[in-house]
């Protein structure tokens, strides 16, 4: 047993902790997108492919989700709620910690699948696109469900009906 | 020892057989939807040159006004007397409707007053329409959305009795 472990980490520290790079069937990174605490409460809550649905709701008036938050502006009401994103790291033969195989922290990214050039849409503060990923985090820790906060802010002026787009997180191992 | 020959033969087996080593990351989707409705605010607020409201800014405010007399005593800030004499004395002051409108294609509004409870002796008056409690009064129809300053005037005749005089004002604003 003791030599077993011996080999498997030479091989993946030599190359691995410089480049941010893994064997594949060794360690793996996944990302979970889960409800926060105080939080409106999503759909596929801890999976990979998670939704974030608010209902009707409209600048004045009306119901606001337990858990969101509406502001309204001059032209503009944004709702927001905070979320949580956990990044763990995995190797499949589970004898070792899988940060000795990779560096002890990734970069969490996030870019809007489809094009808005209405509304705004922001994770703590920062805008998204469709053109090129916003970077969240680039020193995240593996194992937290750490939070953040969406935001999308909606004109006065754009007519009703159903706002909705999907948000692609990727997280890279440093 | 055959079993240990085995287990170090598989894994150096797995790394071998793994492949190149390439940038490790993941990815998740996080769907996000809203149905946006259209909606109205309307709101009343202090005027800068007018009385100060309670609770500005609401859709439920007061406008208490004191005690005050014909002649003499106090005239709140913010508040016009005017003596017709000897027939009537006035009491006016401004006040702001503030209607907004968000996701609704609408130019302008309809703003009606209606008294809540009749008043056979005072004239109320918003602007120089006179309100009553038999029916809606239309204070415009082509309003603009945002801040507009009205002015509320109280008449009150010489031969009325001294005493509180007390009414409220229902205000309604329609898109169209």
């Amino acid at each position: 047993m003791i030599f077993a472990v011996s080999v498997l980490l030479v091989v993946p520290l030599a190359e691995s902790l410089a480049n941010a790079q893994c064997v594949p069937a060794v360690c793996a990174l996944a990302i979970s997108v889960q409800s926060d605490a105080s939080g409106l409460a999503l759909g596929g809550s801890g999976t990979a492919a998670a939704s974030m649905s608010f209902g009707t709701m409209r600048a004045f008036g009306g119901t606001v989700p337990s858990g969101v938050t509406r502001t309204v502006t001059g032209s503009t009401w944004t709702i927001s709620t905070p979320f949580d994103v956990q990044v763990t790291c995995s190797n499949l033969l589970t004898l070792l910690p899988c940060t000795l195989l990779l560096s002890p922290t990734f970069t969490l990214t996030a870019q809007l699948q489809s094009s808005d050039v209405t509304n705004t849409w922001k994770i703590n503060s920062l805008a998204l696109n469709s053109s090129t990923a916003t970077t969240l985090v680039s020193a995240g820790s593996y194992g937290v469900a750490s939070s953040y906060t969406f935001a999308l802010t909606i004109p006065f002026a754009e007519s009703p009906g159903i706002v909705s787009n999907t948000i692609n997180f990727v997280a890279v191992a440093n | 020892m055959r079993k240990l020959y085995l287990l170090v033969t598989l894994l150096v087996a797995v790394i071998a057989d793994a492949g190149t080593a390439e940038a490790t990351s993941a990815s998740a989707t996080m769907t996000v939807s809203v149905t946006v409705a259209s909606s109205v605010s309307f709101v009343l607020q202090t005027d800068a040159s007018g009385l100060t409201l309670t609770n500005s800014g609401t859709s439920a405010v007061t406008a208490a006004f004191g005690t005050m007399s014909a002649y003499g005593g106090t005239v709140p800030t913010g508040v016009t007397r005017t003596v017709n004499a000897p027939t009537n004395w006035k009491i006016s002051t401004p006040f702001d409707a503030v209607i907004q409108l968000a996701n609704q294609t609408s130019s302008n509004y309809t703003l009606t007053a209606q008294l809540q409870s009749s008043d056979s002796t005072n004239t109320w008056q918003i602007g120089s329409t006179t309100i009553t409690s038999a029916s809606a009064s239309t204070l415009t129809s082509t309003g603009s959305y945002g801040t507009t300053a009205f002015t509320f005037s109280l008449t009150i005749p010489f031969t009325e009795a001294a005493g509180a005089i007390s009414n409220t004002i229902n205000f309604v604003a329609t898109a169209n």
